[in-house]
This record gives C-alpha cells, sequence and structure tokens, in this order.
C-alpha cells in the first residue's frame, strides 16, 4: 500500500455542516456509453441487426436477452452495482466477457459485503476504473491506490470520510466539493500535501454558517489554481462565525477568475472577495450573483451547475458594496460585476 | 395523409408507421420526432399516406411505442412539477411489462432511437437481474447455463467476495 498517512494540522475548531461529498475530477470528461449516439441509415440499422432479431419467432425458452446486441447489455451492466455485475458473468458464456468490455463506471455496492471501517481501493497494475462512486460510505477512511486513470471520484456518506491519494493516481487539475446532505459534523482541515496541478476548483453548497475562509486554506495549497468557484448555501440559519486562525499570506499568482454565488452585501462575504482578490494579481474576472447549484445528472458524477437568478438590489446599496470591493484595490485590467 | 412538410413548426401532422407484420399506425410529428430514425425519415420526406415501414418492430411493441411518444411529445416542455411527476408515474407504469415484451422495447427502442425510452428498458430489465441468484435471473431470462462445473467453480474462485452469500448486517461500526 503506497498510502502516507499524514496527521492533519488541525487549524480550527468542529463547525456545524452537512454531508460531505467530495469529488475530484480530471480535465478530460468522462466517456460513457451512449445510447445510439450515431445513427446511421434506416437500411444501415437493418442490415445490422443480427438474423436472430430479423427472423424473430421467440417463445418463453428461448434465451432472448442473450441475442441482445452486446451494446444493449452492457447498457443494462452499467445499471448494476459491482457486485451484481459480477454475478451476471455465470450466467451463461454470452455474459462472461461483457463486464470486461465496457466499464467507466462501477457502482461499488459493497459497504455491507465488507463491514469494515477502512476500505482501499487498489488498482494493482493497469487498472483502467475512471469513475468511482462511494455511496452511502460508511468508512471512516479511505485509500485509493494505483489508479493511474482515474478521473472522477465522488464519496457521498453520512459521517466524515478521510481520503487518502496514494501513489499513481492522475494529478488532479479539478476540484469539486460539494457539501449536502444530513446535518453533519465536519472537520475542516488544513491541506497536508498541496495540490500542485489544480486549476479549478469548484465549492458547493458552502453553509452559511462555515467560516468561509477556509477556502482560503484550500486556494494557498494550490499554487496554479486559475478558476475558484464558491457557491454559498445561504438556507442555513446559523450565523456566520469568524476565523480563529490568520489565513496564510501566499497569494495565487494564477488566479484569474471568482465567482461567487449567493453573493449578497454581507461583510464576511464582502471580506472574502477582497481577500482574494488582494492575493490574485492576475485577477480579471470577479462574478458575484445570486443564485444556486443543480446537479447535473447526465453527467453523474461532479457535474455541477450554477443557476443564476436576479437580485433586486437598492441601486445605492449596490454601489456602496461596489465601493467597498473597489476600496484598496488597483488592478486595470479587473472586472467587477455585481448582479 | 400528406406528407410531413418542411415548415418549421408544423407539428400537427400526423405520422403513419407500419409495423413488421403490417398494422398501421398513426402518431402526431412531435411524438415520431422522438424517434431519431423517424425523424431523419421526416426531414428526408419518407413519411407519406401509405406510412414508414418498420421492418424489425412488431405491432405489439409497435403500440407500446407509438403510446409512450406520444404522451412524452405531448409534455415534453416546460414541464411542472407535478406534470413531471405524472410522466415519471406513467413511464413506472408503461414497463411494467413481461420479459417478452422488454426485449421487444429494448430492441425497437434502440432501433428506432427512442433514447427516454431505451433507458428506461434498460434500467427496467436491470432491476430485474438485481437482488436474485443467477439461477432466478436464468430462470427469469430463458438463460442456459453452458458451463461445466468446473468452469462454474473457477469464476466463482475468480471473484469470491462477489459470490459470497452474506446478508447485510443490521448495524454497521
Amino acid at each position: 500500500m503506497a498510502t502516507e498517512e499524514t496527521t492533519p494540522r488541525r487549524y480550527r475548531r468542529l463547525k456545524r455542516a452537512n454531508d460531505v461529498s467530495t469529488v475530484a475530477v480530471a480535465s478530460s470528461s468522462s466517456k460513457r456509453v451512449r445510447l445510439s449516439k450515431e445513427h446511421n441509415t434506416y437500411k444501415d440499422r437493418v442490415s445490422s441487426l443480427p438474423d436472430e432479431i430479423l427472423s424473430k419467432e421467440h417463445d418463453t425458452y428461448e434465451d432472448m436477452i442473450g441475442s441482445l446486441p452486446d451494446e444493449i447489455l452492457i447498457l443494462i451492466l452499467d445499471k448494476l452495482d459491482a457486485r451484481t455485475t459480477i454475478i451476471t458473468t455465470i450466467l451463461s458464456k454470452r455474459w462472461l466477457n461483457l463486464p470486461r468490455r465496457s466499464h467507466t463506471c462501477y457502482d461499488f455496492a459493497i459497504d455491507w459485503t465488507l463491514p469494515q471501517v477502512e476500505a482501499t481501493v487498489d488498482g494493482s497494475q493497469g487498472s483502467l476504473l475512471k469513475n468511482l462512486l462511494v455511496d452511502n460510505c460508511k468508512f471512516r477512511k479511505i485509500y485509493l491506490n494505483s489508479l493511474p486513470c482515474l478521473e472522477t471520484f465522488a464519496c457521498r456518506g453520512l459521517q466524515p470520510t478521510k481520503m487518502f491519494y496514494g501513489q499513481r493516481i492522475l494529478p488532479t487539475d479539478s476540484l469539486v466539493l460539494q457539501f449536502k446532505g444530513p446535518e453533519e459534523w465536519i472537520e475542516p482541515i488544513a491541506v497536508p500535501s498541496p495540490l500542485l496541478h489544480l486549476k479549478k476548483l469548484f465549492i458547493a453548497n458552502v453553509p452559511i454558517n462555515w467560516d468561509i475562509f477556509w477556502i482560503v486554506a484550500l486556494l494557498d495549497a494550490a499554487p496554479v489554481l486559475e478558476s475558484c468557484h464558491v457557491h454559498i448555501d445561504n438556507r442555513s440559519e446559523k450565523t456566520a462565525s469568524w476565523l480563529d486562525v490568520q489565513p496564510q499570506k501566499r497569494q495565487c499568482h494564477c488566479l484569474k477568475e471568482l465567482i461567487v454565488v449567493s453573493f449578497d452585501a454581507v461583510g464576511w462575504k464582502i471580506g472574502f472577495v477582497k481577500h482574494v482578490m488582494k492575493a490574485s494579481p492576475r485577477m480579471r474576472w470577479v462574478h458575484l450573483l445570486d443564485g444556486h447549484v443543480v446537479e447535473d445528472d447526465e453527467r453523474m458524477l461532479g457535474g455541477l451547475e450554477v443557476v443564476p437568478c436576479r437580485r433586486d438590489w437598492h441601486e445605492l446599496e449596490r454601489s456602496d458594496v461596489l465601493d467597498d470591493l473597489w476600496d484598496g484595490i488597483c488592478s486595470p485590467q479587473l472586472e467587477i460585476i455585481l448582479e | 395523409m400528406a406528407a410531413a412538410t418542411d415548415d418549421a413548426g408544423d407539428s400537427n401532422e400526423m405520422i403513419r408507421v407500419v409495423s413488421s407484420d403490417g398494422e398501421h399506425f398513426e402518431m402526431p410529428e412531435a411524438a415520431a420526432n422522438l424517434s431519431l430514425v423517424l425523424r431523419h425519415m421526416i426531414e428526408d420526406d419518407c413519411a407519406d399516406a401509405a406510412g414508414i415501414p418498420l421492418a424489425v418492430v412488431a405491432a405489439k411493441p409497435l403500440a407500446k411505442i407509438v403510446d409512450y411518444c406520444t404522451k412524452h411529445a405531448a409534455k415534453s416542455s416546460g414541464l411542472t412539477i407535478e406534470e413531471a411527476e405524472e410522466l415519471k408515474r406513467f413511464d413506472a407504469e408503461f414497463i411494467e411489462v413481461d420479459t417478452d415484451m422488454l426485449y421487444d422495447l429494448l430492441v425497437a427502442a434502440d432501433f428506432m432511437g427512442v433514447e427516454g425510452l431505451s433507458k428506461l428498458a434498460v434500467q427496467r430489465t436491470a432491476d430485474l437481474i438485481k437482488g436474485k441468484t443467477p439461477e432466478q435471473n436464468r430462470e427469469t431470462f430463458g438463460i442456459v447455463n453452458d458451463f461445466t462445473p468446473e468452469e462454474e467453480e473457477e469464476i466463482c474462485k475468480e471473484n469470491e467476495w462477489a459470490f459470497q452469500i452474506t446478508k447485510p448486517p443490521s448495524r454497521l461500526c
């Protein structure tokens, strides 16, 4: 096992928040099998069908499902969890090799077959695993080892889970963190190892009672970050508390855009935006808007989309906020959009 | 029945289709458009009074597909939450079919390029497979076990964890 367990430095007290789901998405989008991607001409399609379908006279005892084209059977397997998929290999020779053919996506519904508090996903040599979803996670710790093709990892659970990334994992250049679900204790910790390749960061459903400055810790750890989206969930009734540690005065040399969803004229939100703007000499685009985040089911993992909504600013309030934001900032190429 | 014209937005046209066993069906153009194959035929002006022949789709599944497309086309854009719920209920009832029909729908929906129906039928098939022993699945789908006992044993050994029959413990940790 190639995992180094570092004891993360606790830098602030526990906060109440919601279920954490951590999704690391690499740049290339997953290739999933699609239904009827390209339709040839009608004639081509008829002639490409297997004979048994064209001359179909099936009765109940015939292996109908086995005569389906591979592509359809693979689509069916894609809807099964890993365990059930493996069990189908014993049905008949027709089914034996199908799972090896397709899977870009595995659903490991194994939490009750392996009742442990730790899980190790070790791809060993040559693993082609691209997407990994741990749903209803009851593991306290998950180790990911030797997954050189891993593009997407998602973890949804009811208790905090510590993630350890071992060797041979594709350097992540895009990270999506979404905090949602039932109430839960979350421990924001200092990032133990720098996110050296991270270019895009999307943090969604940050509870309003969280101190937004813990995000600064993530920014500090990502020296080449170019784009940062933050969505604050205003539905939480708790008020914001202040950070009791000072963020490091590191600069975000590559950060070009900051998008804050659910922005309003609250002092700490303005303070956060100003902090990031000051630390980012190359910042060009700051977009502050109202709205929420929806999950894009089609993309299954890590697909989040911002749905903007118009805020009715009082003109004076709006210009006050803008004055506040610009105060002390002199950057000719910077544009601030406040919606 | 006139052929579909290229007039944009002209969706009141009825499109005729003919099953492999010679039965005629009609559906609104908007419904036919949910099938990629039919849409391309309509765009190529191949929809005429005689109807589009569907050589591999028999009358029974075709009737279901016409139903499905008509329902979904009528409620395609700007759904309210209630309408979306209703459509979900329709889908759930629609796909409560025996394995013969399910098989026909899988083939026909894939052939005709009705994506929503393909997904629905694929999901239904997966749901039928889930939670069953291999023997039960063979029975449901009429699959003949063509492995020798030795081969079977080897497959089990390869992925022992999956074949161990364990009950989920009531509580973890």
